[in-house]
């Protein structure tokens, strides 16, 4: 298929584009296959370039024979051009909503982008699978990396590699993955090196209505256990979920067959409703004319902050077993592929610090999301104003960033990376010219051959030149378990992410500046006393040589 | 005859005054001296008998009234005193500038600062007359600050009714006026350019044939091939010649009094050229492109150069009080007594008379803080707010702050949502909404910013009451000028911000913070309220204040003190997303605020800075010594030397032994005692149970026995 077929009118001039905090721009539109590019062709203005799959959705109004488009991008902005003539106007809207709802990843940036910078690391083997197996080896022994899903026929959304237990062969795990939804067998998320206890991960299991139980499954997770001990098995999902599950063929493991493991449920909501949740936060951000009382009724009804809460507290207790109370974890959900990740991650945030530097979180972004098979395609697929019913679309990653982000308020300096990272991250998992997030697991990554055809978004990020924006300058690194408070004192909205566009941050960039330059001397003046010191001992080393006679 | 408690009318003619219900039968309360004549006789009878009591009120009232007024007499003298000595003693930053640059330019050009000379100045002007790049800018940047329009101007005028009445009792302040002097010169305001041009020529329009000139040249003398181009005015008392050319705004100023001569050469194919001599001997050579305006020229600056009549003198001229600055003042008081009707020609005189003092605006704003409902629930009781039909130019606007006993119970609310065992998300919102707290903050900010956009947009002064005018007019007032004017952003600006607007104007303290056992209606968060205004304050703008949410601990005064300009005259709306201030309603757990406090580390490492720039010193002073005592080749002395370093600071040779890298370690290390140490204690365990603990504990016993209780299921 051809983009140009799609482009109906390629160029229209004297646009005028309005922009939150930035004065309008006039100047030409252009559309091409990939961009919508406003250019008010002089050179010292800036010029727009928004990606087509960065549109969320777009609303025409005509007053006259001038058009009007409002454009709403994923990102949460939204702004508006005017085009003069009612032809161009529509066609340029037509063509900007066929070129958005492409369907086809084949068709999306990343296959057409060529990166303008020299990759030096690649991204696409900076943090394989089998690279993790080698930290974990270094640690223990009693965990080895499977080939069983190489061809991804057990689990299509596990990796060709998996860490389970030593004890365990594959045959066993080809029975065991049956037993467990999609195939989603348990698998090591996080090895606690200051216990040995570990964290697992997979998808409910497969009880049904007549209590099936595998023999297989309990085996695989008790080899986990030390000898006397018990372990938690949490499930995301309430108790009243997780039996209507039952019904359709899913279900939770019964403490008869699992003797050795204690069931907590959470409640962590399913995500439809969680999509529904952030269309009604954005547009209460929105909305400017309410007043006080409608603005925090308003925040409460759209259940934002409960999700963060419950996602919080479900991690936290996960983190709580491992480290205090000493015992080994398996997270699941109903499928195992966004609560349960979002658990895994952040516990994992709270109690191991390497996770809380630049390539810890990098790594565990790929570890326990694009590898763990998080489906981002169909998740990212839509943002907080599509006008179509909700199909597949949850802003699980966003919600797991947001906790990120919560924690980060809390610990603002035991973090090597900001605020500004989390938020380059959720604006690339929902448009990126980067092949990173394509893909709904490892097998379409695989089919799409990602790694060869686009540039990870790694590549890009872990430059000297791009890195530097994202480092936090009051990092230090803080060897602790943090523990984070979820009291709902404690938790507040983004706005970075969902005000960003509705006020102005000059005056904390201001602050943020200031704060920078104050480390910053303060970094110089520690030098300079050192090379002073160092001035003076030569000095003094030289001194007695020149005067003995 | 009286008619009961209802009557509020007078009739005549009875011996009562008030005694009528019907207002047909009213007369004309002023020419009614009845009461005057039964104000002895009936003393003792309006005791014994109940139903004179409305005498006996509007009796009371009347005293009152006096007692208020007397007692705002004394304030505003108080207020005088007070504020002249705190310009003595300010230490803000922007009229630091003021002086600073009164002293640089007359260091520069003595004779400027009188205002009696010619001057050539180069000002800056990066990207236009940007405020925020005030800070930024030297010296230089000073006059632009002056030139900023007009709400610039407010950091001095804004100050409360002292300054309303000093406008009025001229000379009572001679520095204050000195000081406006300085701060408006002409030469100031005339940067403006053309709009000054117009707005002068009224004063001399029938001397001048024109204003300004464009496409003049002015040669230079060493370099005539690049002559400057630039826009020539004419004023009543200057001659300026704006350089457009250069990329820096280059003004020359030249007093028509300096000009000693003024010749027109013969035309040139560039132009025609115009020689001015001055009598301090400078020489300008313009030329001007077209002839037809040279001659204008040439016969305007012959006619101002040597004025006819002594009165056209520029002495007779320079009005430093001149021009377009806003005097807007901010005044406070009590609500009036009003009633239904009644009115009082002296309180309208006198709000005129505040009107009077600020020329800029045709009107004021009477801002009453209550809401309507409860204003006029007062005129019942006698009281009330203004008419607008009986003050004339007032614009009056209620802006619907609640009173102390909703506020009271607002915080109660809040309290007992922070007080919630563990609540979900939902029930602290929705807490948290109910409770109103954060509304009612709204409204007081809100109130703020409606003055100070009336003060800094529309220039109009404005009188602020409540009741008593000592809750919520003090909340409102300082927060105005908190906004307005930056030194009260600074520490010392606060202090005397609250011993002003708080402390010296009576709100009871005692009473609303239930000091002493007393009236429990009496207490109410007022002052709380307002600290917590000047919180979310910081929030948005951090870099504006010299205080921090710890109050008196200061980051920017070290480092980069010129922050403080940043805000001025910034009304930006703020956004419906107040926060909850945890720090304050949930103080003491303190496992609910941030484990790790970026403020903390800041002020940590800003007092390293200062140790570090101790050392820096002194290492820099031993290597300067060292060297030239080593090179004296005096082994007694050297030696001594090394032993005094030795003595004097022995850590100074710990790092030696190091290499750079492990000696730069140390000093991170050395940063990790302050923060993470704090840390290790706490963050080692968590503060709070993410089960509740009884239910975690029972999901913990011994296998066999232990099922899974319904609260675990439910958490």
């Amino acid at each position: 298929m051809e983009f140009a077929e799609l482009i109906k009118t390629p160029r229209v001039d004297n646009v005028v584009l309005h922009r939150p905090f930035l004065p309008q721009v006039e100047g030409t539109l252009c559309l091409t296959g990939h961009h919508l590019i406003l250019s008010s062709r002089q050179d010292n203005t800036e010029e727009l370039w928004l990606l087509h799959s960065n549109i969320d959705s777009i609303e025409k109004r005509f007053v006259g024979s001038m058009g009007t488009i409002i454009i709403k991008c994923k990102d949460l902005r939204i702004i508006q051009l005017d085009i003069p003539g009612m032809e161009e106007c529509l066609n340029i809207a037509s063509s900007i909503e066929a070129l958005s709802t492409l369907d086809s990843a084949l068709l999306m940036y990343p296959f057409f982008y060529r990166p303008m910078f020299e990759v030096v690391e690649d991204g696409w083997k900076s943090f394989l699978p089998e690279q993790a197996f080698k930290h974990i080896e270094s640690m223990t022994n009693e965990w080895r990396l499977s080939q069983v899903n190489k061809d991804f026929s057990v689990c299509p959304s596990y990796p060709p590699v998996v860490i389970v237990p030593k004890s365990i062969d594959d045959d066993t795990l080809r029975k065991v993955a049956t037993f467990r939804h999609m195939g989603r067998f348990p698998v090591l998320s996080y090895y606690h090196k200051k216990n040995g206890m570990v964290m697992m991960r997979s998808g409910q299991p497969l009880t049904g209505t007549n209590g099936r139980r595998c023999k297989e499954d309990e085996k695989l997770i008790n080899a986990t256990l030390r000898v006397g001990k018990r372990g938690f098995i949490i499930d995301t999902r309430t108790l009243s979920i997780a039996q209507q599950a039952k019904a359709r063929g899913g279900g939770f493991e019964q403490e008869a067959h699992y003797p050795q493991w204690r069931r907590i449920h959470k409640a962590i909501d399913r995500s439809s409703i969680l999509q529904e949740s952030l269309i009604k936060l954005v547009e209460a951000c929105n909305d400017q004319s309410h007043n006080m009382d409608r603005w925090l009724s308003k925040l409460e009804a759209s259940n934002w902050l409960t999700h963060v809460k419950e996602i919080l507290t479900t991690a936290c207790l996960a983190a709580q077993c491992i480290d205090r109370e000493g015992a080994s974890v398996l997270v699941h959900g109903t499928e195992g592929t966004d609560s349960t990740l979002q658990v895994t991650s952040l516990a994992q945030i709270i109690l191991d610090p390497t996770c809380r530097t630049m390539r810890g979180f990098e790594s565990l972004v790929e570890r326990e999301w694009l590898q763990a098979g998080h489906p981002f395609h169909v998740r990212c697929a839509q943002s907080a104003y599509s006008n179509s019913k909700p199909k597949l679309e949850a802003p699980v990653f966003l919600l797991f960033l947001d906790c990120v982000w919560q924690i980060l308020r809390q610990f603002p300096c035991s973090f090597q990376f900001n605020e500004h990272f989390l938020i380059m991250l959720f604006e690339h998992a929902y448009a990126s010219q980067f092949g990173t997030f394509l893909g709904n697991n490892a097998f379409d990554r695989v089919k799409l051959k990602l790694p060869e055809k686009t540039v990870s978004l790694w590549s890009w990020v872990n430059r000297p030149q791009e890195l530097h924006k994202f480092l936090n300058p009051l990092y230090e690194s803080n060897s602790l378990v943090i523990w984070p408070s979820v009291a709902p004192q404690s938790l507040l909205l983004w706005e970075g992410v969902f005000l960003r566009w509705n006020r102005s941050s000059r005056y904390l960039d201001e602050a943020y500046e200031e704060m920078i330059h104050i480390i910053e001397y303060n970094k110089e003046l520690q030098a300079k006393v050192n090379a002073l010191r160092r001035q003076l001992a030569e000095l003094e080393t030289e001194d007695p040589l020149l005067e003995t006679p | 005859m009286y008619d009961g408690d209802e009557a509020l009318f007078c009739c005549g003619n009875c011996h009562l005054r008030y005694c009528c219900t019907a207002a047909e039968a009213r007369l004309d309360q002023g020419s009614c001296d009845n009461d005057k004549r039964d104000l002895e006789e009936e003393a003792e009878t309006v005791q014994a008998v109940p139903t004179y009591l409305p005498f006996l009120i509007v009796c009371s009232l009347f005293v009152a009234f006096v007692i208020i007024g007397t007692f705002i007499a004394i304030c505003c003298c108080r207020c005088l005193k007070m504020k002249t000595r705190d310009q003595h003693g300010r230490t803000l930053p922007t009229q630091c500038r003021l002086t600073e640059s009164g002293h640089s330019s007359e260091s520069q050009t003595p004779s400027r600062h009188s205002s009696s000379s010619s001057s050539t100045a180069s000002r800056c002007s990066l990207g236009g007359r940007n405020q925020n790049n005030i800070c930024t800018l030297g010296t230089e940047s000073l006059n632009l600050f002056m030139n900023l329009p007009p709400q610039s101007t407010y950091p001095i005028l804004s100050c409360p009714q002292s300054q309303g009445f000093m406008a009025t009792s001229q000379a009572s302040a001679p520095f204050l006026q000195q000081y406006i002097g300085y701060r408006m010169p002409p030469e100031q305001t005339m940067l403006m350019g053309p709009t000054y041009a117009d707005n002068r020529g009224v004063f001399r329009l029938d001397e001048m044939s024109f204003s300004m000139v464009e496409e003049v040249k002015l040669l230079v003398r060493y370099n005539n091939k690049k002559p400057a181009i630039g826009t020539l005015y004419l004023t009543a008392t200057h001659l300026i010649f704006v350089e457009t050319s250069a990329d820096v705004r280059k003004e020359t100023w030249i007093l028509h009094h300096h000009i000693s001569t003024v010749e027109k050469l013969p035309l040139t194919a560039t132009g025609c050229p115009l020689l001015i001599r001055c009598k301090n001997f400078r020489v300008v050579h313009f030329v001007i492109p077209r002839e037809r305006d040279c001659q204008d020229v040439y016969l305007s600056l012959l006619k101002l150069f040597q004025p006819v009549n002594f009165e056209d003198l520029y002495a007779f001229l320079y009005n430093p009080k001149e021009g377009e600055a806003s005097r807007a003042a901010i005044c406070r008081c009590s609500q009036p007594l009003s009633g239904f009707n009644a009115r009082c020609v002296e309180d309208e005189q006198m709000l005129q008379a505040i009107s009077d003092t600020n020329k800029s605006s045709p009107s004021m704003y009477v801002v009453d803080t209550r809401p309507k409902l409860n204003a006029i629930a007062n005129r019942a009781a006698g009281k009330g707010y203004e008419n607008e039909d009986h003050y004339c130019n007032i614009k009056f606007q209620f802006v619907g702050i609640e009173n102390i006993h909703i506020m009271r119970n607002s915080l109660q609310k809040l309290l007992e949502v922070c007080e919630m065992k563990s609540p979900s998300m939902s029930d602290y919102l929705t807490g948290l909404e109910s409770s109103g707290w954060l509304r009612h903050i709204k409204a007081v900010m809100d109130a703020a910013l409606f003055l100070v956009k009336a003060v800094a947009h529309e220039g109009a002064s404005v009188l602020v009451h409540c009741s008593d005018g000592w809750d919520r007019t003090a909340q409102v007032c300082s927060l105005a000028s908190l906004l307005l004017d930056p030194y009260y952003r600074t520490i010392k600006g606060l202090m005397v911000l609250i011993e002003k607007d708080w402390v010296s104007m009576g709100h009871k303290f005692t009473q609303r913070c239930g000091h002493l056992e007393g009236d429990p209606k009496e207490v109410s968060p007022v002052f709380t309220q307002f600290i917590e205004c000047l919180w979310h304050l910081t929030e948005q703008f951090p870099c504006a204040f010299e205080f921090n949410e710890k109050l008196l601990l200061d980051i920017h005064d070290h480092v980069y003190s010129c922050q403080f300009g940043n805000f001025i005259g910034n009304c930006q709306k703020e956004r419906e997303d107040l926060k909850f201030w945890c720090a304050m309603y949930n103080r003491f757990d303190k496992g609910m605020h941030p484990r790790q406090s970026v403020l903390d580390h800041l002020l940590s490492i800003i007092s390293k800075k200062h140790e570090e720039e101790v050392k820096m010193k002194e290492l820099q002073k031993k290597i300067s010594t060292g060297p030239e005592e080593s090179s004296s080749h005096s082994h007694e002395v050297s030696e001594v030397s090394v032993d005094e370093i030795k003595l004097s600071s022995p850590n100074a040779f710990k790092p030696i032994q190091n290499d750079s890298g492990t000696s730069f370690a140390n000093g991170i290390e050395l940063e990790q005692d302050g923060i993470p140490s704090n840390s290790d204690q706490k963050v080692h365990s968590p503060h709070e149970k993410y089960l509740p603990t009884e239910t975690f504990e029972a999901s913990l016993p011994p296998v066999e026995n232990a099922v899974i209780t319904d609260s675990v299921i439910k958490e």
